[in-house]
């Protein structure tokens, strides 16, 4: 089973994929988020707390606000992959995005999020940087939060199962400025 | 890799993909006709609109097409492609008997009754734009196009209305039909009883206009 | 499926049928003198058989139709004002003998050429329609012809499939007492959206007088003259339901910037006293040339979005706008736009036909004469309202 997935970009921006990889049990995430707050880092990916992630289309729906911003240069952080976690948030406010969606302290699992066209070079910079066990994607449920989801994207009660709480979820990064 | 479903006045439709999932791509283009700054105005407002409405209809719990992606650059709106059939279809068919529909019928009463509640008019009620599911029969509302938020008692009379004139031309002997959609969204909708009484009063304005002018 | 028999019809055994058509559903009266000219009498080519509604309709489609006399009398008000039924009947009661008389003159005619009497029967303003009405059902015991009742929407769709030739087209109906859009199906003009408050003339008659245009030649003029001065498009609602639409909102809207935003001094004067005093205006100088232009491109788009929406709904390609507003060069121009994105074809008339007229109404009349239809004295009165679809369209069956 391929571990990590492999998505291409719909619409204008075919050339490009995103690419997904999940780490289990991650060691360094106090380094890399220092690194990433320091702006010393140059990643080329998106570092994403695994608890808040729900599903990997809505990852995919947040990469996806992130491509189109840049490509029609309206990004509102400091580059495509800031601007990924970001997008993670239903809220406008940047500096919230990034503690709830980014890494923090408490971050033990990590969610990688790329944009690029050579899938092998997006192994070969995570591999280099994240330290901690891959896993397959299909297994992210098991680090979700789902409370801690339910809570930031504000989705009601009369939503319980999987399938409507991902569109839930999709719905409000989609709306994200317009409501 | 997209295929065109369907070419409207305003709108392109069509069906494709989305990150792994079916999914239909509803891209407006500019109406040359109109002023550029009055379409500029009106597209961006309605691309918003009907996002906005989708959401919140999904979030209400009304079958709608789940929302993917907006993009206020280019128009765009990436929703859910539903596998299924439109109520027209299903009410031309010689194969749909009289009990089958009118349980769809029931189905449209408390979909109607769902998305009022909610204060949400849909603008452009047809046949055509009521789906039902393969997978469950369940009845969703699509093309929230012309839809907007109000609270007003007459804007849903007039949903009704467009219905009910769009439901009688497409079907034109299924008076009944339309009574036990009308029947359902009493039971359903607190607010029936004022939104039919304007029903009657726009049903009079269509129809005895004063002259006057 | 419907059939005629030949007998029941009338002038079956000649080619001509020539009609006078009296209009005065409005402020404007109107005399028409029309002669329809078969390619051969019913009797010949129906000799022996019953005809099917198909035939009939075919016979009378291939026909000539010839206009031997189109005169019109327009009451005018001052500025500021509109017409008011009393005043307009006594305008029609005044000037309909000797525009008759005048019609039959330029026509070459007598009376006893004259095989049908054709009158507006409605919709329209009570006192006018009473004062035509009455004129008919006198000359038609006078002369003893027969009356037709005409209903006047339909007698604007006939007139104008009649001069543009458009065949099956999706008809946009715009005039002071009426907005529509209509196709037809199964012998009837069904309406597919209109307004569901006031017409667009009347939405536009009524800001002229409120900015005092003067209604010679007419408001809507015009407004129009004024729309191709403007520039600044002001943000008004745009209200299109469906396939109906809304005007008392965006005429409430605009009657108030006129009030509030209009100076009594018009544009370029307070323009001046804004750099005079030193103060920056935080809103640009609007002029009333500004809104006729914003009204125009707001309502229009209106309308030409429904009658898209009722083109794709029924998939036709041709469009006609008939009605006093169809006279509107910017609408036409929009349509023809519209039309032009879709490869569609648009078709309109010019101020002869556009606007209220006799022709119309003795063209309509006829073709239902033609079918064999009158109407008793009993049943001439005439009604204010009188919706296009009910009338039963026998001559044609497509």
């Amino acid at each position: 089973m391929a571990l990590t997935l492999d998505y291409p970009i719909p619409g204008d921006h075919s050339t490009e994929r995103v690419f997904l990889s999940l780490w289990r049990d991650v060691s360094n995430v106090a380094e890399l988020s220092a690194a990433l707050r320091s702006q010393t880092a140059n990643f080329s990916f998106a570092l994403v707390d695994a608890q808040v992630a729900l599903d990997s289309f809505q990852l995919l729906a947040a990469a996806h606000r992130a491509v189109q911003a840049a490509a029609h240069d309206q990004l509102r952080t400091r580059n495509i992959y800031s601007e990924i976690i970001y997008c993670l948030s239903p809220e406008i406010h940047i500096a919230e995005a990034y503690t709830r969606y980014g890494l923090s302290p408490s971050t033990r699992h990590v969610v990688a999020v790329g944009v690029g066209i050579d899938p092998t070079k997006f192994d070969q910079e995570v591999q280099a940087t994240i330290e901690g066990t891959q896993v397959p994607m299909a297994g992210l449920g098991k680090f979700t939060n789902i409370a801690l989801v339910r809570q930031y994207y504000k989705v009601p009660e009369s939503i319980q199962s999987h399938d409507p709480l991902v569109n839930a979820v999709v719905g409000s990064i989609a709306l994200k400025g317009y409501k | 890799m997209a295929t065109l479903v369907q070419q409207g006045a305003e709108a392109k439709v069509y069906a494709t993909s989305f990150y792994g999932r079916d999914a239909i791509v509803k891209e407006r283009f500019p109406k040359t006709y109109r002023h550029p700054d009055l379409d500029k105005k009106l597209t961006h407002k309605r691309v918003v609109q009907e996002a906005r409405c989708l959401a919140r209809c999904q979030r209400a719990g009304i079958d709608v097409p789940a929302l993917y992606n907006v993009d206020t650059y280019t128009n765009v709106i990436y929703m859910e492609r539903i596998a299924g059939r439109t109520v027209k279809l299903c009410l031309l068919d010689p194969e749909t008997d009289q009990a089958a529909a009118v349980q769809v019928a029931t189905k449209i009463g408390e979909s109607l009754a769902a998305l009022h509640a909610i204060d949400i008019v849909h603008g452009d009620l047809t046949t055509s734009n009521l789906f039902l599911r393969d997978s469950n029969g369940s009845l969703a509302i699509i093309d929230f196009g012309l839809s907007y938020h109000s609270h007003m008692i007459e804007d849903k009379a007039v949903d009704l209305y467009v219905l009910e004139r769009a439901f009688l031309s497409t079907h034109p002997d299924s008076q009944a039909i339309f009574d036990r959609i009308l029947e359902v969204y009493l039971a359903h909708c607190k607010q029936a009883q004022k939104v039919f009484a304007k029903l009657e009063d726009v049903r009079l304005r269509g129809r005895k206009r004063s002259m006057v002018g | 499926m419907a059939t005629f028999s030949l007998t029941s019809l009338p002038n079956y055994d000649r080619t001509t049928v020539i009609s006078l058509g009296l209009e005065g559903s409005a402020n404007k009266l109107g005399v028409g003198v029309v002669r329809h000219t078969l390619l051969q009498p019913l009797s010949a080519q129906f000799a022996g058989q019953t005809i099917q509604a198909t035939h009939l309709a075919e016979a009378l489609h291939g026909q000539q139709v010839d206009v031997l006399a189109n005169l019109r009398h327009t009451y005018i008000t001052p500025p500021g004002q509109g017409f008011l039924p009393k005043d307009t009947a006594v305008h029609h009661r005044q000037y309909i003998l000797p525009l008759i008389a005048q019609a039959l003159q330029e026509a070459q005619i007598t009376p006893a050429d004259v095989d049908a009497i054709c009158f507006t029967q409605g919709p329209g303003m009570g006192g006018p329609l009473v004062s035509v009405a009455i004129v008919a059902r006198t000359l038609s015991l006078l002369w003893q012809r027969p009356l037709v009742g005409v209903n006047h929407c339909v007698g604007h769709i006939e007139m104008g499939r009649q001069i543009t030739g458009a065949t099956n087209p999706v008809v946009l109906y715009v005039s002071g007492g009426n907005t529509q859009v209509i196709a037809y199906a199964q012998n009837r003009y069904r309406i597919f959206g209109e307004t569901l408050d006031i017409a667009v003339g009347n939405c536009l008659d009524r800001f002229a007088r409120i900015i005092n245009l003067p209604n010679d030649p007419s408001p809507g003029y015009n407004i129009e003259q004024y729309a191709k001065r403007g520039s600044q498009l002001v943000d008004l609602p745009y209200a299109v339901k469906g396939m109906d639409v809304s005007f008392s909102g965006i005429l409430y809207n605009v009657q108030t910037l006129a009030k509030t935003r209009l100076g009594t001094n018009r544009s370029t004067s307070t323009n001046d006293n804004a750099d005079s005093k030193g103060q920056p205006s935080t809103c640009p100088p609007l002029t009333a040339e500004d809104l006729c232009f914003s009204l125009q491109e707001t309502i229009f788009a209106m309308l030409i979005e429904i009658t898209e929406r009722a083109m794709a709904h029924i998939g036709s390609q041709e469009v006609l706008i008939v009605g006093g507003v169809g006279c509107n060069l910017r609408l036409q121009e929009m349509m023809g736009e519209m039309a032009r994105q879709r490869g569609a074809n648009v078709f309109a008339t010019d101020e002869r036909f556009c606007i209220d007229n006799g022709i119309m109404i003795a063209h309509a009349g006829t073709l239902a004469f033609q079918t064999g239809f009158a109407t008793s004295l009993a049943d001439s009165t005439i009604t204010q309202r009188f919706r296009t679809d009910e009338v039963y369209v026998a001559w044609r069956d497509d």
